[in-house]
C-alpha cells in the first residue's frame, strides 16, 4: 500500500449522534491535506482517531500500511500539535520538546540532538530553557510543532494549531508550516475551519459536513468547481453569489434575463426543466469595460461599496437578486452610480435547487 | 541639533498640551468615608478574633494567685511557663497524668498517615474521574457525592461492628482507616473537579507522548496541581486533627487523641479549676491547624497566583 494514511469505512457515533458516517479516505506520502468545515462537522474527531485518542466505533486506521486501528497514540507513528498548545506548564521548553523521547527511555545524546534539530528548524534555539508561561503565543505553538518534530514521526497531525494566535502570527505562522512541510515532506492532515488556511496550505482539501466529506480535491478545482452548494458557500470570500433561476435545455432562465449555458460543462444530462441555481464566484464579474466582453452583459445600479484597500466589493442587483462583486479598487465606483456587469456563466456553477449537487 | 529639533516638535505641538482641569491618575483620598469604613470593620473584625486568643496566652502565663486575684484582661507582672509545661507533661486527663504530649502525638500519628494515604488515593481517583472516564463512572461519581452529604453519625454503629470484627477496634488503626475513607467523597469531589478544568488537550499531548496513567498524573498532573493539593492538605490535617467523635470512640482510652485529652482536662471536675494549665493546653492543642494556616496558607496563595499568570 503507497498510502501513507488510510482510512476505512470509519464511523463514529456517541448514542444516537452519529458523528461520522463510514468515511473513507486515502492520504498519499508527503501529501498534505487540510480537512475544512464548520465546528461540528467532525473534522477534529476523525484527527482523534488518526491518533488514537478516540476509538472509533466501527472501521479501520490504516498507517503506513500498518493496521493500528487498536493502537495507543505513542505506536501509530504520528505526532499531534493542538489548537491550544498544549505545553506542559511546569515543564521547560526542552523539557517539553524531549518528555516524549525520555519516556520512550531514548538516550540523553540522542534526546539532546534531536532536540536541538527540533529548536533549530524553529529557531527556539534561545527559548530552550524557558517555561511556556513566558513565551508568546506564537513562540508556544512553535514549542508544539516542536515537540512533535522531535519525535521523528511519519505522520504530522495539526488540530486548528493557528486558531489561537491573532492575524498577523496567524499568516507568519502558516507560511512556516509551509516551509516546514516543504522541508520535511511529512504526510501532514491539518484540521481548520479557516478557509484561508485551507487553499494556501493544501494539496487537497477534504471539506467536511455532517461527519461526511463533500468534496476532496486541490484547492483550484474546489474552488472552481465545487460539487455541490454547500462546498461553494463555504469557500470563497466574499462568498459566491447565489443566482435562482430556471435550467431549460442550453440556458439559465432568471426574471428579465436569460443566460446562455452553451459554453458551460454540465456534469449531468440536463434535458429536464428544473429549478436551479446559479453560482457566480465576485471576482468572476467584471465592470465597466471588461464587462463589454463578457458573453452576459447586465445594467445595474451600485447600492454599497466596500473597499479593501487591494480590491473593491461592491453591492448591486442581478433580476432583482442580491449580488457582489470585486474588482480593481482603481475603478472609481459610488452607490446609486448605474454600470454596466458581465460575467462568464461558463467560469460559474450550476447547481440543482433541490437536491444543492452540481449539474 | 537635538536641542533644535526638540524646539521644533514642542513648538510644533503646543496646541496639543494638557488643557487645565482633571488629567492623569485621579488622585484618591485616604479618609474617604467608605475607607474609613472598611478599616473600621477589618479592625473590629480581628480584635473580635483576637482578643480572646489574647485572653488565652495572658492567662495562660499567670500563676493561679494571679488568676484569681488580677484582672481577667491585664496581664501578669511576672509571666512563667509553668502551666504550660505542666499542660504538657503532668496535667491529668482522666486515670493519666502524663499531659497532653500523649494526645498530641497520639493525634500526629492519626492525623499523618490519615493526610497522606486520603490526599493520595483521592487525588488518584478523581484524576481518573476526570480523564480516564470509563463505563458506569458517573455512577460511581455520583454514589461519592452522596457520600460526602451523608452524616456519618449514622454510620458510626456498623463502624464499630466492622472494626470490632476487624480486630482494630480500639486501635490508632481504625481511626486512620476511618478517617482515610470518609475524607474521600468531598476530596474526590475537590481534585475532580479541579482535573476536569485542566484541559482535555494537555492530556492527550502526554498520551502521544507516550505517556500512561502514572506517568501522567504525577509528571504532568501533579506538578501543576499544587493549589488544590494545598487545599486539600488544609482540610484533611484541620479535620482530622480537631475530630472528636472518632477519637473518643474508635481510637481506645490509651490512645485518645488530643481533642479528647483536651476536654478531659478542661472538663475534669476533681481538684482545683487550674484556668492557667488549661489555656496552654487548648494552645497547644490549637497550634498545629494554626500553623498549617500559617504555612501552606502563603503557598495556597502563591499557587493561585502562578495558576493566574499561566490562565
Amino acid at each position: 500500500m503507497d498510502n501513507s494514511v488510510s482510512i476505512r469505512e470509519l464511523s463514529v457515533a456517541y448514542g444516537t449522534v452519529r458523528v461520522l458516517e463510514s468515511l473513507n479516505l486515502d492520504i498519499s506520502r508527503g501529501e498534505f491535506i487540510v480537512l475544512l468545515g464548520p465546528s461540528g462537522c467532525g473534522k477534529s474527531t476523525l484527527l482523534n482517531c488518526i491518533a488514537g485518542l478516540l476509538e472509533p466505533s466501527t472501521g479501520q486506521v490504516f498507517i503506513e500500511g500498518r493496521n493500528v486501528t487498536w493502537e495507543e497514540p505513542k505506536d501509530r507513528g504520528i505526532g499531534m500539535v493542538f489548537q491550544s498548545y498544549a505545553l506542559y506548564p511546569q515543564m521547560t521548553v526542552e523539557r517539553n520538546l524531549s518528555f516524549g523521547l525520555r519516556v520512550s527511555g531514548m538516550k540523553k545524546e540522542e534526546i539532546d540532538q534531536r532536540v536541538a534539530r527540533a529548536a533549530e528548524i524553529l529557531q527556539i534555539q534561545p527559548l530552550l530553557n524557558r517555561k511556556p508561561m513566558e513565551l508568546s503565543g506564537g513562540q508556544r505553538q512553535r514549542v508544539a510543532i516542536g515537540r512533535a518534530l522531535v519525535r521523528d514521526v511519519d505522520v504530522f497531525l495539526f488540530d486548528e494549531p493557528l486558531s489561537n494566535l491573532d492575524a498577523k502570527l496567524r499568516s507568519d505562522l502558516r507560511v512556516e508550516i509551509k516551509r516546514l512541510h516543504q522541508r520535511l515532506k511529512n504526510t501532514m492532515i491539518y484540521v481548520t475551519h479557516d478557509q484561508i488556511e485551507a487553499m494556501t496550505l493544501a494539496d487537497r482539501i477534504a471539506i467536511m459536513k455532517n461527519g461526511i466529506i463533500q468534496q476532496l480535491a486541490t484547492p483550484h478545482e474546489v474552488y472552481n468547481h465545487p460539487v455541490n452548494l454547500f462546498v461553494a458557500g463555504f469557500i470563497g470570500s466574499p462568498t459566491m453569489n447565489f443566482l435562482q433561476g430556471q435550467v431549460d435545455g442550453g440556458s439559465f432562465a432568471m426574471e428579465g434575463l436569460k443566460v446562455p449555458l452553451g459554453a458551460y460543462k454540465f456534469e449531468t444530462a440536463n434535458d429536464a426543466k428544473v429549478d436551479g441555481i446559479l453560482g457566480v464566484r465576485p471576482e468572476h464579474i467584471s465592470v465597466g469595460e471588461d464587462a463589454k466582453k463578457m458573453p452576459v452583459q447586465i445594467e445595474s445600479e451600485i447600492e454599497i461599496v466596500e473597499p479593501m484597500g487591494s480590491d473593491t466589493v461592491a453591492w448591486t442587483k442581478i433580476s432583482g437578486q442580491s449580488v457582489t462583486f470585486r474588482c480593481s479598487s482603481d475603478i472609481p465606483l459610488e452607490p446609486g452610480q448605474k454600470v454596466t456587469i458581465g460575467f462568464d456563466p461558463a467560469r460559474g456553477s450550476l447547481f440543482n435547487a433541490q437536491s444543492g449537487a452540481r449539474v | 541639533m537635538t536641542m533644535a529639533m526638540t524646539g521644533t516638535l514642542t513648538g510644533g505641538m503646543a496646541h496639543s498640551g494638557a488643557l487645565a482641569g482633571p488629567q492623569g491618575k485621579k488622585p484618591r483620598n485616604p479618609f474617604a468615608p467608605s475607607r474609613i469604613l472598611i478599616y473600621t470593620v477589618l479592625i473590629l473584625a480581628s480584635l473580635f478574633y483576637l482578643f480572646p486568643l489574647y485572653i488565652m496566652v495572658i492567662t495562660s502565663l499567670k500563676d493561679l494567685e494571679g488568676i484569681r486575684t488580677g484582672n481577667l484582661f491585664i496581664p501578669t507582672d511576672h509571666p512563667s511557663l509553668d502551666a504550660w509545661f505542666k499542660a504538657w507533661n503532668t496535667a491529668c486527663t482522666g486515670l493519666y497524668c502524663d499531659g497532653i504530649k500523649v494526645g498530641f502525638w497520639n493525634s500526629v500519628k492519626i492525623t499523618v498517615p490519615s493526610v497522606i494515604v486520603s490526599i493520595a488515593v483521592a487525588s488518584v481517583t478523581g484524576y481518573a474521574l476526570a480523564m480516564w472516564p470509563y463505563k458506569g463512572a458517573n455512577f460511581f461519581f455520583t454514589v461519592l457525592l452522596v457520600g460526602s452529604f451523608i452524616p456519618y453519625q449514622v454510620m458510626l454503629y456498623p463502624l464499630v461492628i466492622i472494626t470490632a470484627y476487624l480486630h482494630i477496634f480500639s486501635t490508632l488503626w481504625a481511626v486512620i482507616v476511618i478517617h482515610t475513607i470518609f475524607g474521600m467523597p468531598i476530596l474526590v469531589l475537590l481534585f475532580r473537579n479541579y482535573f476536569v478544568s485542566v484541559p482535555q488537550e494537555l492530556f492527550k499531548a502526554a498520551r502521544v507522548d507516550g505517556a500512561g496513567f502514572w506517568r501522567i498524573y504525577a509528571q504532568v498532573l501533579m506538578p501543576m496541581s499544587l493549589p488544590i493539593f494545598v487545599v486539600a492538605l488544609i482540610l484533611q490535617v484541620t479535620g482530622i486533627w480537631n475530630d472528636f467523635l472518632f477519637g473518643v470512640i474508635f481510637a481506645g482510652t490509651t490512645n485518645f487523641p488530643i481533642t479528647v485529652q483536651l476536654n478531659n482536662i478542661v472538663n475534669s471536675l476533681e481538684g482545683v479549676k487550674e484556668y492557667n494549665v488549661d489555656m496552654a493546653a487548648t494552645i497547644l492543642t490549637g497550634a498545629v491547624p494554626l500553623f498549617i494556616y500559617f504555612v501552606s496558607g502563603k503557598l495556597f496563595v502563591r499557587g493561585i497566583a502562578a495558576g493566574a499568570v499561566k490562565g
